[in-house]
């Protein structure tokens, strides 16, 4: 007798049913974005970097707010100042840099790489014997020649780093005028028994970082100044180009100082063929390294976001492997970020006791 | 039920249809709804507030949606802020040990609760669960002290308001504690 096939059925609780169907929706989400993610990278920097520059320019539109002013209007009269100032800069601080570029530029195109090699030879050849070794020679010369390719790249990109930077002001005035909405809205989707806790632990986040962020972007710029005005005073060519890069190399821990002062030094080197020079220019930097350290930051930079100087050399690290010298300056903020957002997150679950 | 309600509608649109034109023009998005300005108005808390303050306060006011028997915050949490009762009922409980807890009160529509935690972080001295499914508007210590910063004159107001609200809760408890005391007192004298 042929037993009729015995069939297994199991039915799922709608409950089930329905949570397995978010979780495979939210996993094909994840994957389309991740598939997506390659193209979508240029976005998402103007995004993230749009963020930053509202956290920075947040207080002096609320400054503008707390006068009276609506909030658009103190939003449309801050971009207008930035554009002004941009104007006003340009106007006055192009000529220069612009000029300090040219000559740079000029300098390496008329006598090409080769005579570059050449003159650096002639001028360091006795002080350092190692140029003049025909390998680090070779080697050298083809590192002058792909920078020298790389600046025809820059040029070919202009055109769309001016379209980024359009957009990245449209998505920075809008962060401005309705970023409390934004969060607002972002709020609004936590689930009740983790609402307060959210809450708070962005406040606590966002402050901290926002101050942090601020601090930053404050000692770079008077590092940026000092540097200006002690290469100035020394005399080194292109002092508001290498003083300005000292400055934002500063952002970078560790590291940033050395990458501000390696030009000047190369430069004091070159021109004068002497060794005073340089020990000159090195002495100035460190002073203003100094000056920064113990007058500047710890006034300045919050302790809060302190981080170990292991987890700083690590994140930069990794910034320089994923996005270049754009990743390492974004290296230390990202880690701070990962930081304060850890800390709150522990505080938050302990108090508002998620795992009793 | 629904006929009454047509013949209320009819009846005000007859009599005050100069009202129902402004409130038309005037009306908010979801209109049928109650705005939360409304509520606002009635609460203790905002009665020295103009229409366009409510309207600012508005913008920083959170709604939330809780069931039956769900815990809006639970005694010994760092406080975050107020909540106001839009609709339905809220218990307040308070531990009176591991297992136990007794209920302080019951607040209904437009009644408000957690409003010390606009002042500092320190822990919830009860719990709030909604009885019914509730409707709440909540204030939060953040949104608050960004107002003091973007907007001084409404922030202080609003913080003087409160400070006034506990000035006259510390009277009444002095009050209750002075006769209280007072009836020791006497009590001690007999005995």
């Amino acid at each position: 007798m042929n037993q009729p096939a015995q069939t297994l059925t199991f039915k799922l609780p709608p409950k089930t049913l329905r949570t397995l169907a978010l979780w495979t929706a939210g996993g094909i989400a994840i994957f389309w974005l991740f598939s997506f993610l390659p193209a979508m990278r240029s976005v998402f920097s103007i995004v993230i970097f749009a963020l930053f520059l509202a956290f920075i320019l947040d207080p002096v539109v609320n400054f503008l707010e707390n006068r009276g002013i609506s909030r658009l209007l103190a939003a449309v009269l801050v971009f207008a100042l930035i554009i002004f100032l941009g104007v006003v800069g340009f106007k006055f601080l192009a000529p220069v840099v612009s000029n300090e570029i040219q000559q740079m530029s000029s300098g390496m195109n008329d006598q090409s790489a080769g005579d570059f090699m050449q003159k650096l030879r002639d001028k360091l050849g006795d002080d350092i014997p190692l140029l003049s070794n025909p390998m680090v020679e070779k080697e050298l010369k083809a590192k002058v020649d792909e920078i020298l390719k790389r600046s025809f790249s820059v040029v070919v990109n202009l055109l769309s780093a001016v379209v980024s930077m359009i957009m990245l002001a449209f998505i920075t005035f809008f962060f401005l005028k309705d970023g409390r909405a934004m969060k607002k809205r972002l709020i609004s989707w936590v689930p009740n028994r983790y609402f307060e806790m959210a809450l708070i632990i962005l406040h606590k986040t966002s402050t901290q970082l926002g101050r942090y962020i601020r601090g930053q972007l404050l000692v770079a710029f008077i590092v940026g100044a000092l540097s200006i005005m002690a290469l100035y005073l020394l005399h080194i060519r292109y002092a508001f180009f290498i003083g300005a890069l000292a400055g934002m190399a500063n952002m970078i821990p560790y590291f940033g100082p050395l990458v501000g002062a390696v030009p000047a030094i190369v430069i004091a080197l070159i021109d004068t063929g002497d060794l005073g020079a340089v020990v000159t220019v090195a002495v100035a930097f460190a002073s203003i390294q100094l000056f920064e350290n113990v007058f500047v930051s710890p006034f300045i930079v919050s302790k809060s976001v302190e981080l170990h100087p292991l987890t700083i050399i690590i994140a930069i690290l990794i910034g320089a492997q994923l996005m270049g010298i754009f990743g390492m300056l974004l290296a230390v903020p990202t880690a701070s970020i990962i930081k304060v957002t850890t800390k709150e997150l522990a505080w938050g679950f302990k108090n508002y006791r998620i795992f009793s | 039920m629904s006929s009454k309600n047509e013949q209320n509608k009819n009846s005000i649109f007859n009599i005050h249809v100069g009202d129902a034109i402004w409130s038309n023009i005037f009306k908010k998005e979801g209109g049928g709804k109650e705005t939360i300005v409304a509520i606002l108005r009635n609460v203790p808390l905002f009665k020295g507030m103009g229409r366009s303050e409510l309207h600012e306060l508005e913008k920083l006011i959170h709604r939330r949606r809780y069931r039956a028997e769900e815990t809006i915050f639970h005694e010994g949490e760092p406080g975050v802020g107020m909540y106001i009762v839009q609709r339905g009922s809220i218990a307040i409980f308070k531990n009176t040990s591991e297992h136990e807890r007794e209920e302080l009160a019951r607040l209904q529509r437009g009644e408000f609760f957690g409003e010390l935690a606009l002042l500092d972080e320190s822990a919830r001295s009860a719990s709030a669960v909604a009885k019914e499914d509730a409707k709440v508007l909540g204030l939060f210590r953040p949104e608050l002290l960004e107002l003091i910063e973007r907007k001084p004159r409404l922030g202080n107001k609003l913080l003087f308001e409160l400070a006034h609200l506990i000035g006259e809760r510390l009277k009444h408890t002095n009050e209750e504690l002075q006769s209280v005391w007072s009836k020791l007192d006497s009590s001690k004298v007999i005995t």
